[in-house]
């Protein structure tokens, strides 16, 4: 093209360099700002995780494992137990969630579930993370590959 | 060059600074949108701030900053609940030792309680508000080491001598204090006696005595006079007593913490039960016995009694590998 011809244009292309750099700065605005609501609903399901593993009801004895990510059967059992009476007694600290903890049983082979905590309503809508962890049977001194999952009640 | 050679890079220049300096602008304008955010989530609500004093009394041994509206403690029906002129929200089951008046700052250290060391009963909350002030007393013997070691600067240590002389009291009292506790783990004569009268007539006067057992007094004209005298389990018991001031707030703190207590209790104790009914050991089975009987109580002072020696059951086990009560 000819100088002249480019010079003409000129105008068209500062105009169209101003609208990408909006764009870029738009994108970002809304990504960001978009993303809010999965980064509250995923800063929930760490602090829950994080609140289960150091509940003395549930975690480990300190001569058993240091390892945070520990949960002692016998407790879960007992835990479970009494939130079935009384469901709402840990709800400030874990909320509307359904904790489930899944093992299996090495000697069997068997998949066991324990629901460790329910308070979810079945009508909402829930978003679900799962966890590896360990479960510490005292009595046989074996330790099984579990799975802590939370589903949340989405916000 | 010529003018017109010089037009188009001054253009390109212009534009470059403008898309610069609109990239600039939307940064900004995010920021402050994200802080606008936070700010309303964490900062002023008062429902918020009793969120996050519910979750930070759940974690032991923490330390907490946080904000809170200007507000009044208060425990109507046994339920810790915080007022401000519009609105209240309950802090339900959280053993939260506060003082009655909360003026918009509160330091908040969690503390674990356990039996004899060894076996965790749960968590107590101590909140100290930025316009609360203590007055520890100290004599020969010194001051109240478990307040001071939370070290913060609304904790004052005042000479027993100064106790005598109302001009003294009242100048150790910071401007802008709305509530001062006058503090001591030793004689509750020190309290009784405090000459009070100098105190700002505005400034909440309230005495927590800790001996072997939790007086509190409340300043009635320029004495201070005796309103309850309740049992002290244990000393970290005690310190809630002191941060609170009041008896009203202090048993319902205390009760929170006892529904954990003896809620972890009865876990346990299941699992003593299940312990002893499986373990092959007959003398490990023993043991959990014993401490099945002593895990059966619904009183907090039974539970703190037996805890040594459910500690000792713990070690015990410990020593002959056998799994823990806790």
């Amino acid at each position: 093209m000819r100088r002249a011809q480019l010079q003409t244009l000129e105008p068209v292309i500062i105009i169209v360099f101003l609208g990408i750099l909006f764009a870029i700065g738009l994108i970002f605005f809304v990504r960001l700002g978009g993303s809010d609501v999965t980064i509250v609903n995923e800063r929930e399901a760490l602090a829950t995780l994080s609140a289960v593993t150091t509940l003395p009801e549930l975690s480990c004895a300190s001569s058993v494992s240091s390892d945070t990510y520990c949960l002692d059967l016998y407790k879960a059992r007992s835990f479970a137990e009494m939130n079935r009476d009384d469901p709402l007694y840990y709800f400030p600290l874990l909320g509307a969630a359904e904790i489930t903890l899944s093992y299996v049983d090495l000697r069997t082979g068997l998949q066991q579930d324990i629901v460790l905590y329910d308070t979810v309503n079945p009508n909402s809508t829930v978003i679900g993370s799962s966890t590896f962890f360990t479960v510490h049977d005292s009595v046989r001194e074996e330790r099984h590959f579990a799975m802590l999952t939370i589903r949340r009640e989405r916000t | 060059m010529r003018r017109g050679q010089l037009e188009s890079p001054f253009q390109w220049v212009f534009v470059i600074l403008a898309g610069g300096a609109f990239l600039v602008f939307f940064f900004i304008l995010l920021r402050g949108c994200t802080q606008q955010g936070e700010e309303r989530i964490q900062g002023l609500s008062l429902q918020a701030a009793s969120m996050r004093l519910q979750s930070a009394a759940w974690n032991p041994d923490s330390t907490t900053r946080l904000s809170i509206p200007e507000s009044t403690a208060s425990c109507p029906a046994g339920i810790l609940t915080l007022h401000t002129d519009d609105s209240q929200v309950s802090l339900e089951r959280t053993p939260a030792f506060l003082p009655p008046l909360l003026t918009g700052g509160i330091s908040a250290f969690t503390r674990r309680v356990s039996l004899g060391s060894e076996i965790p009963i749960g968590n107590v909350l101590y909140g100290l508000d930025d316009g609360t002030y203590y007055l520890v007393v100290v004599d020969s013997r010194g001051g109240y080491p478990l307040l001071e070691n939370l070290e913060h600067e609304n904790i004052i240590r005042v000479r027993l001598d100064d106790l005598d002389d109302p001009d003294l009291l009242a100048e150790e009292v910071p401007g802008g204090a709305k509530t001062v506790i006058i503090v001591t783990d030793e004689n509750p004569g020190y309290i009784r006696n405090a000459a009070v009268g100098g105190m700002p007539e505005d400034v909440l006067v309230l005495g927590v005595a800790v001996t072997d057992s939790v007086n509190f007094y409340r300043r009635s004209g320029a004495e201070m006079e005796a309103v309850s005298r309740l049992p002290l389990e244990h000393e970290l018991l005690g310190l809630g007593a002191v941060i609170s001031g009041e008896p009203m707030l202090y048993r319902c703190a205390r009760g929170a913490f006892e529904l954990r207590a003896l809620r972890l209790a009865a876990l346990y104790k299941d699992r003593a039960e299940d312990l002893s009914a499986d373990i092959s050991s007959a003398s490990c089975a023993v043991t959990y016995e014993r401490a099945v009987e002593l895990l059966g109580t619904d009183d907090l002072g039974q539970l703190f009694d037996k805890g040594e020696q459910l500690a000792s059951f713990q070690n015990s086990l410990l020593q002959r590998s056998c799994p823990v009560i806790a």
